[in-house]
Formats: structure tokens, C-alpha cells, sequence
């Protein structure tokens, strides 16, 4: 009897437990929104008059997920380049981005067509240190950049895509300094020289945005006794600031805190709102979004299926990928129905993007075609450009065609059944659930009698070794697009001469060509014929069959009923400008 | 004895070597790319060179044990680049000991506690109830449980904050009441062990025949069970106490990242999945001395506690 009695307190106790959890989440979510949407609508007059008046502390609570280093020749994101002046900045603008001197005194400036450009730097700059910023410091900071015994990550900013002459043969040794294209004219002045010419958007973007300056007197101090590798910016001793903001308490993979520095010079004509800028170092997705219900965090990025029930929420704004995920096809594979170009176009046309989006993903839309809609070119977004959107509505999903293509396919390798590996990442749920949809689908779309796809699940870093030596058919994965103002620079992956590629069998010299007039040839500063050339690359490789795109990895951010962003308008570069935020009411 | 510490010592620094040499190797056939992914194919030729991953394996082993034992263990490469892995280490430790140190403050003593109790009580109420909450924690995972007080005690009551109070650098009241739920998180799975292990022991004690002699002799239950049955249990429980101490300085990748608390535990995975070679090695390296100094101290423990075992004793004589 006493053990019945015990099993029955022990069983109850987990039936309370059990309630206070999922029943009372989905009570007090849909109790939230429905009174938070309420306040919204009937206090806004309220609320606008309260932004007038709020003259509080304006401490911005975000998180992260990462902080490696402050070092900015070592790693990039936008929480380094929040205490990292620049000669150029991004800013949000009426909705729309603008560029705007930073540490340079105007615009930098051409008068050759875009090789030689002059940049000016402001008079009164300081580091956080107090010591001067000048001219003396950018080109130390480019000289320690390209260093060949440092061997810093962000060393391809100075030649890669807009190319600073003999920028690349020094980092590789191959040159002096006095041969590269960085001099200074006097302490306030510098000289840059390039090998093509750049237009302003590439140069702003890229060398005036990129390059952030080192401090030569703690940069030299952490150097180690062989001149291979310093200690910049792993420590708040060791990470002088330049930018908007100063960083002014940091607990590795805890939490940071940046203070608005009131001798720059943005700040001093007024971009800057905010007073200080906090981020928790938050790994867990639940956490975080606890912390945003709670009140305590001012943005959460949403998923699954709390993205559906907030995605029209005012407080919810979409950031828009730069890049496409999709799968890679080897038309070089010892399997022959793998070089059937007919095949490998049945397959593009016949996934079935759009449900692996509404079923798994949830958050990413589909995507037809290799670039993403957060990609610019020249003026703006290129898959808005007529040429953009005939590219994307020729490719788009297609089951007839898909089945007309596998059944001229299908005889030409003699009417055998045909049976192909399709390779996805180990570990990850939704892509295993992505490899299900995609062999199920195939097969009622083709004929399980004439089609087979197989499944194999590989660590993502072996698949992409796969994919090197051409040993699969079909692969999961992305090539990353790092310039979102300069696609063409993205595409290089998918030359010839390339030297790390993943072997589909697409070899193009009128691709090549393309290519090269774009980034350094006789259109390179012509955005229309750019726009035009970037059209015919995509429908090249797509013609061919490399790459099925799939789904565009976008995010979609949360934020605080406080916060006011500088932007309406998702801005590429810089999103929302989290710098330029502010807020209108206390935490 | 010094001659057995001494020998031990001998046998785990080969053991050392070994698990050094394996790590080493095993940790280049995991595939990955240490220029990450998108990187410039001239970026990842110079940082190859840059760690002499260019050179053949046997070369690169030399070069590392070379190292090594000039105490130079390198930096890390994509986790922490340019930092010194024994920095990083070291600077994680502080946080992961200073939580560690109370869980074990809660959880030794709680864990007796139930253990003598439900000896004490077999097959009562008590004993029922303690094995209950036993199986209870043994079977769900800390990071459930982590989950689920966060939910219940910093989302729904507002009692206690998210997130370990770092800001602070000093100890307050304030830290401390933040690092209570991490604190539990910790504790329930060592309390489950120490209560299992200390009602088997105890029990089989109080059921043997020393203890009944002990009766006839006149003393009480409480004085039997305190002078002769509890001593004896704690031989094998020795086992299991020491290495907690010693697991002071590893930490709960899990517990960690839930509670944002900066410590050691997530470490060795982000390391591997980073390809960061040297700071992954220099992980291994920290947790197996930990392991190996714990086993030493085991075995010490066991003539301390003990005196009818002489570890390292010579023959013995007719």
C-alpha cells in the first residue's frame, strides 16, 4: 500500500510539473500578443508623446553568440566594427543608405576614373588611449595588415575584390612595402593606388569601410619577440577603440559593453542615440527568447514556429540573406546519369522548393535562382532589375518541364533505372528532414521504378571534402556571396583558374570572360552592363545544372516596443543600423 | 609510499604522452578546414604554412612535441584567434571553480544526508521517497532540468535572473543569488550518485556481523552505526567523492551555456568544430591531467581511510 501511495505523490508531482510547462506557454503567449497588440493600437498617441520625453539612460540590452577577438584584422562582425572607426561609414538615412566621411575629412576622391583615389583624413581624432589618429595610423594599419608573417584573415580586404596595387604579392613576401599601393602624403593624407579601377560604391564599401585602424603603440606592444603574431584586441587592456562607440567592459564568452565615444566624430554631429550598448553572450535560442518575453533583451531573432505566429507583428523585421542554399550537382560523376545536362535541369526544375520552405524552414523563402534578394548591384537590388527577375521566372519550379527533361534524359542513358546519392549534413534535423522531402517527392515525380535517390549523412566539413575531389552526386551546401556589393567578386568560385573549387564539371570561358570584365575589365565601373553580365553568368551556371538553389537563409529579428530603429527599410551593409538606434522608453 | 607516488607519477606522464600523441593525430583525421569556410584559397595556403599543417604528419609532430615540451603550446586558431591556449584556459577556470565549489558544497553533504537516511529507513517511506527522487534525477538530463527551472523560476515567477551576473567582478550577494539555479543544475546528478552509492555501502555495513558485535558490546545504534558502519562505507564512496573534487575544474557545457556562465565546459567541442588543433589538444591535455591526478588520489585515499590497506608496501613477510 505505502508504495502505491508514493508512486501516486511521485506520478501527481510530474503531472504538475508537466503542467506548468507547455500548456501555460501557449496561454500566456497568445495572452501576451493579444494584449500587447491591443497596447500598441490604442496607446500609440500616448506612446509618442513619451518619445519626446524620454531622457533616460539609453542602454541598449543585445546579445551574441560569439566574441573571438577585437582584433579587427583578425574578425569581422558588426559588433567589431562598433568600436572600430572607419574611413568611410554605412548610415541609415531617410530609409536609405548613405555613405559618409567617418575618420576621412570628405568623400575619398578620384581623378583618374578610379585608380589613384586621395583620402583625407579629419584633423582631432583620438583613440580611446588619448593618442592622436591620423593618416600615420591607416598606414600602419595596412602595412600590418598585409604583413606575410602575420598572416591576418582580413588581409584579402586590401586585394580582394578592389585590388590596392602589390597588396597581395606583399602579404605573400613577393614585394616591398615601398611597391605597394598605400602612401602617405602627410599626416592627414593618404595616397591609394589601384590596380583596376573601382567604382565609389566598391571603394567605399571595401577599402573605406573595411579597413578598420590598428593602434601602433598597443598593436607593437603585443607583438610577439618574432614579429608572427600579436595580441591586439583579445583583451580590454589590448583593444583601443576608434568608432562610435568605446568598449568598455568585456568578459570573454560573457557578456560586453561598448559606451558612446564622444570624441568621434559622428557622434559629435549627432548619428548617435544610444548611450551605451550591452551584449550577453547567449548561446541558447530558448533563453534568449525567454529573456525577450521577459523584457530584459531589446531583440530576439525569431524561428520555427514562433517566426509564423509574429511574423506580422509591427516589432518583427525581416534581414534578408545574402546568400542561397541549395545542393551541388557533379556533372563530372562516374554516375552517367549525372551528365546528362537534362538530368541534372529535371532536378532544378522538379524541386520542390517552395514546400521544403513551408514545411522545414519555415523563416527562409524560396529560391530559384543562385543570388539572393539581398544582394545589390549598381543602384539596387539585382533580383529587381528586369534582367534579375527573367533569370528567377525562367528558373523557376516547374514539374512538367522537371518530368519532360528526366524522360529525354532517362532514354539517352538507355532506359535503365537510374538511381543517384544525395548528400546532407549529419546533425541537422531540418536538412535531413529537406533530404526526405526531396526523395520522396522525386520519386512519385519521376517513377520510383525509374528513380531512386539515396541518402547519405555526412559532418559538413567531409561532404565539402567530397565535393573538392568530385566524389558525389549530389551535395548539399552554399558558396558564401562575402560582398553583398559586388556579386561578381562572390562568383570567382565557379571560374576555372579558381583554386579551391567543388568539381560539378562547369567549365566556361565565356563565363571567365564575363567575370573578368565585370570585376576588372572594360565594364568594371558600367552597372548597367554589370547588371546585364551578371544575368548571363547566372544563367550560365544554371544552364549547365552545377547548383539547384533551394532556399535563401534569411533571419527575422524581434525587437522592444523601446527600441526605434534608424531604418524602416532593411538597408544591405548594414541592416538596421544598429549604431544609429535608439531608444524611447526605459527598459 | 614515496616510492609508489613516485611510480605513479612515471606512469602518468607516459600516459600523458600517449593521450598527447593520439590527440594530436586523431585530431588531424577529423576533417575541417581551419580557414573556414569561404575563406580565400591563398588565406588558407598561408595559415597552413603559418601552423605547419603544409609539412607532412610526422614532421608536424615533431615540431609539436618540440613544443610542447618547451612548454610553448600554442595559440588558438579560429576560436579565440592569436590568444594563447593556455590563457584561455586559464582564464575560464576562475568561473567554472568558483560554481563548481558550491555545487560540491551542496551536493556532498545532501548526498549523504539521503544516503545515510534511506539506509538508515530501507524499505520505509523515506527510503522509497529518496530512491524516487534518485531515479528522478539520475534518469532526466541536467540540461532538462536547467531547462526547466529557468522556465519555471526566472520566466514564470520571476525569482531568480537568466543569466549568471557577470558584471560584477567581486562576489555579492547578487552573484551568488544568480548562480543558485546553475548551482542545482550541477548538484542533482552528484547528489543521485553519492545517495545511491552511500545506501548500498551503508546498508550492506549495517547488516554485517561487526555490527551485531558491536550491539553485544553494548553501544548504541547510533554510536555502532557512526564509529563502525559509516567508516566502512566510505572506503568505496572514495571512489566517487575525490574525483568530484578534481572535476572542480571541468565544467558543464550544457549548464553553461543555458546560464551564459563563461567557464571551461564548452570548450573542447566548439575547439574540435572550430579546427582549433592546439586548443583542442591543450583541452584534452587539462582534462586528462585532471583525470589521471583524481585516479592517483583514489588510490591514496583508500590507505588514508582505510589503515588495513598499504598501498606500495613491499612483500609481505612469512
Amino acid at each position: 500500500m505505502k508504495i502505491k501511495r508514493i508512486l501516486a505523490l511521485a506520478l501527481a508531482c510530474m503531472m504538475m510539473l508537466t503542467a506548468c510547462g507547455s500548456n501555460e506557454t501557449e496561454t500566456e503567449t497568445e495572452t501576451n500578443t493579444t494584449t500587447e497588440n491591443t497596447q500598441t493600437e490604442t496607446e500609440t498617441e500616448t506612446e509618442e508623446e513619451e518619445v519626446e520625453e524620454y531622457t533616460g539612460p539609453k542602454d541598449y540590452r543585445g546579445w551574441t553568440t560569439s566574441r573571438a577577438t577585437f582584433n579587427p584584422q583578425m574578425y569581422t562582425n558588426s559588433k567589431t566594427i562598433m568600436n572600430a572607426g572607419t574611413l568611410v561609414a554605412a548610415l541609415a538615412e531617410n530609409d536609405e543608405l548613405v555613405w559618409y566621411p567617418h575618420h576621412a575629412s570628405e568623400l575619398p576622391t578620384t581623378t583618374d576614373g578610379g585608380t589613384t583615389w586621395t583620402v583625407k583624413i579629419r584633423e582631432g581624432l583620438v583613440w580611446s588611449t588619448g593618442t592622436a589618429l591620423d593618416a600615420t595610423d591607416y598606414e600602419y594599419t595596412f602595412k600590418m595588415l598585409l604583413d606575410p608573417k602575420l598572416v591576418n584573415k582580413n588581409a584579402a580586404y586590401a586585394y580582394d575584390p578592389v585590388v590596392i596595387v602589390n597588396a597581395k604579392e606583399y602579404s605573400q613576401g613577393n614585394a616591398n612595402w615601398e611597391d605597394v599601393g598605400v602612401k602617405l602624403v602627410n599626416d592627414h593624407e593618404l595616397q591609394i593606388t589601384l590596380q583596376y579601377p573601382a567604382s565609389e560604391l566598391d571603394f567605399y564599401s571595401m577599402i573605406g569601410s573595411l579597413i578598420w585602424p590598428v593602434e601602433e603603440e598597443t598593436y607593437e606592444a603585443c607583438m610577439n619577440a618574432d614579429r608572427t603574431s600579436t595580441t591586439y584586441g583579445t583583451t580590454l587592456d589590448t583593444t583601443p577603440s576608434s568608432g562610435m562607440f568605446v568598449v568598455s567592459e568585456w568578459v570573454t564568452d560573457g557578456y560586453e559593453k561598448f559606451v558612446r565615444n564622444e570624441n568621434d566624430p559622428l557622434v559629435k554631429e549627432g548619428w548617435v542615440k544610444l548611450d551605451s550598448y550591452t551584449s550577453r553572450y547567449i548561446s541558447q535560442n530558448a533563453t534568449r527568447a525567454e529573456m525577450f518575453w521577459a523584457g530584459e533583451l531589446d531583440n530576439h531573432s525569431l524561428t520555427g514556429d514562433d517566426y509564423l505566429q509574429y511574423k506580422n507583428d509591427p516589432r518583427a523585421h525581416s534581414l534578408l540573406s545574402a546568400n542561397v542554399w541549395g545542393y551541388f550537382m557533379n556533372g563530372a560523376s562516374k554516375n552517367t546519369i549525372m551528365q546528362q545536362k537534362d538530368f541534372r535541369n529535371a532536378l532544378h526544375y522538379g524541386t520542390p522548393r517552395e514546400t521544403i520552405c513551408e514545411d522545414v524552414y519555415k523563416l527562409y523563402p524560396a529560391a530559384p535562382a543562385l543570388i539572393s534578394t539581398g544582394i545589390y548591384a549598381g543602384d539596387g537590388y539585382y533580383r529587381d532589375t528586369e534582367a534579375g527577375k527573367a533569370i528567377a521566372e525562367k528558373y523557376a519550379t516547374d514539374y512538367d518541364k522537371a518530368v519532360e527533361l528526366f524522360n529525354k534524359a532517362y532514354e539517352a542513358n538507355g532506359g535503365q533505372p537510374v538511381s543517384v546519392e544525395y548528400i546532407y549534413f549529419e546533425g541537422q534535423e531540418d536538412q535531413k528532414r529537406q533530404a526526405e522531402i526531396l526523395q520522396e517527392h522525386f520519386e512519385n515525380l519521376f517513377g520510383s521504378d525509374r528513380f531512386t535517390l539515396t541518402l547519405r549523412a555526412c559532418p559538413p566539413a567531409s561532404a565539402y571534402d567530397l565535393y573538392r575531389a568530385g566524389e558525389y552526386d549530389l551535395g548539399l551546401g552554399v558558396r558564401l556571396m562575402g560582398n553583398v556589393f559586388n556579386p561578381w567578386s562572390g562568383l570567382n568560385v565557379w571560374k576555372q583558374d579558381y583554386a579551391d573549387p567543388y568539381i560539378t564539371g562547369f567549365a566556361s570561358d565565356e563565363y571567365d570572360q564575363l567575370w573578368f570584365d565585370c570585376m576588372y575589365g572594360d565594364i568594371a565601373t558600367d552597372t548597367a552592363a554589370k547588371v546585364e553580365a551578371l544575368a548571363k553568368m547566372e544563367e550560365l551556371l544554371l544552364d549547365y545544372g552545377c547548383f539547384v538553389p533551394v532556399m535563401q537563409n534569411n533571419n527575422c529579428v524581434m525587437y522592444h516596443e523601446r527600441v526605434e530603429l534608424a531604418t524602416e527599410n532593411y538597408l544591405p551593409f548594414i541592416g538596421f543600423s544598429t549604431n544609429q538606434t535608439d531608444l524611447i522608453a526605459a527598459a | 609510499m614515496l616510492k609508489y607516488i613516485l611510480k605513479r607519477v612515471a606512469a602518468m606522464a607516459l600516459t600523458l604522452f600517449i593521450i598527447l600523441s593520439l590527440s594530436f593525430f586523431a585530431i588531424r583525421l577529423i576533417p575541417g578546414d581551419i580557414a573556414g569556410q569561404g575563406a580565400a584559397p591563398e588565406l588558407k595556403a598561408a595559415l597552413e604554412a603559418r601552423y605547419h599543417l603544409d609539412k607532412p604528419l610526422l614532421e608536424q609532430y615533431v615540431i609539436f612535441l618540440k613544443n610542447f615540451l618547451s612548454f610553448d603550446f600554442g595559440e588558438s586558431i579560429n576560436l579565440y584567434p592569436r590568444r594563447p591556449v593556455f590563457q584561455i584556459i586559464r582564464d575560464k577556470i576562475p568561473t567554472t571553480l568558483q560554481l563548481n565549489i558550491f555545487s560540491l558544497a551542496l551536493t556532498i553533504p545532501i548526498g549523504l544526508a539521503c544516503g545515510i537516511a534511506a539506509a538508515l529507513k530501507k524499505n520505509t517511506w523515506v527510503d522509497y521517497a529518496i530512491s524516487a527522487m534518485v531515479v528522478f534525477n539520475v534518469s532526466i538530463p541536467s540540461f532538462v532540468f536547467a531547462t526547466v527551472m529557468q522556465y519555471i523560476f526566472c520566466y514564470k515567477l520571476e525569482w531568480f535572473p537568466f543569466l549568471l551576473e557577470l558584471e560584477d567582478s567581486s562576489f555579492s550577494l547578487s552573484k551568488f543569488w544568480s548562480m543558485i539555479l546553475p548551482i542545482l543544475a550541477l548538484s542533482f546528478g552528484g547528489i543521485s550518485t553519492i545517495t545511491r552509492y552511500m545506501r548500498a555501502e551503508l546498508f550492506e555495513a549495517l547488516n554485517s556481523e561487526y555490527m551485531l558485535l558491536s550491539k553485544s558490546k553494548g553501544l548504541s545504534k547510533l554510536q555502532s552505526t557512526l564509529r563502525h558502519a559509516l567508516r566502512n562505507s566510505f572506503i568505496p564512496l572514495c571512489n566517487v567523492i575525490i574525483p568530484m573534487f578534481m572535476n572542480l575544474l571541468g565544467g558543464s557545457m550544457v549548464v553553461e551555456n543555458i546560464f551564459g556562465i563563461p567557464g571551461i565546459g564548452s570548450l573542447t567541442s566548439a575547439s574540435i568544430q572550430t579546427s582549433d588543433y592546439y586548443l583542442t589538444i591543450a583541452v584534452l591535455f587539462f582534462y586528462s591531467c585532471i583525470s589521471l591526478t583524481s585516479m592517483l588520489l583514489v588510490d591514496l585515499s583508500y590507505g588514508i581511510v582505510d589503515p588495513r590497506i598499504r598501498i606500495g608496501g613491499g612483500k609481505v613477510r612469512e
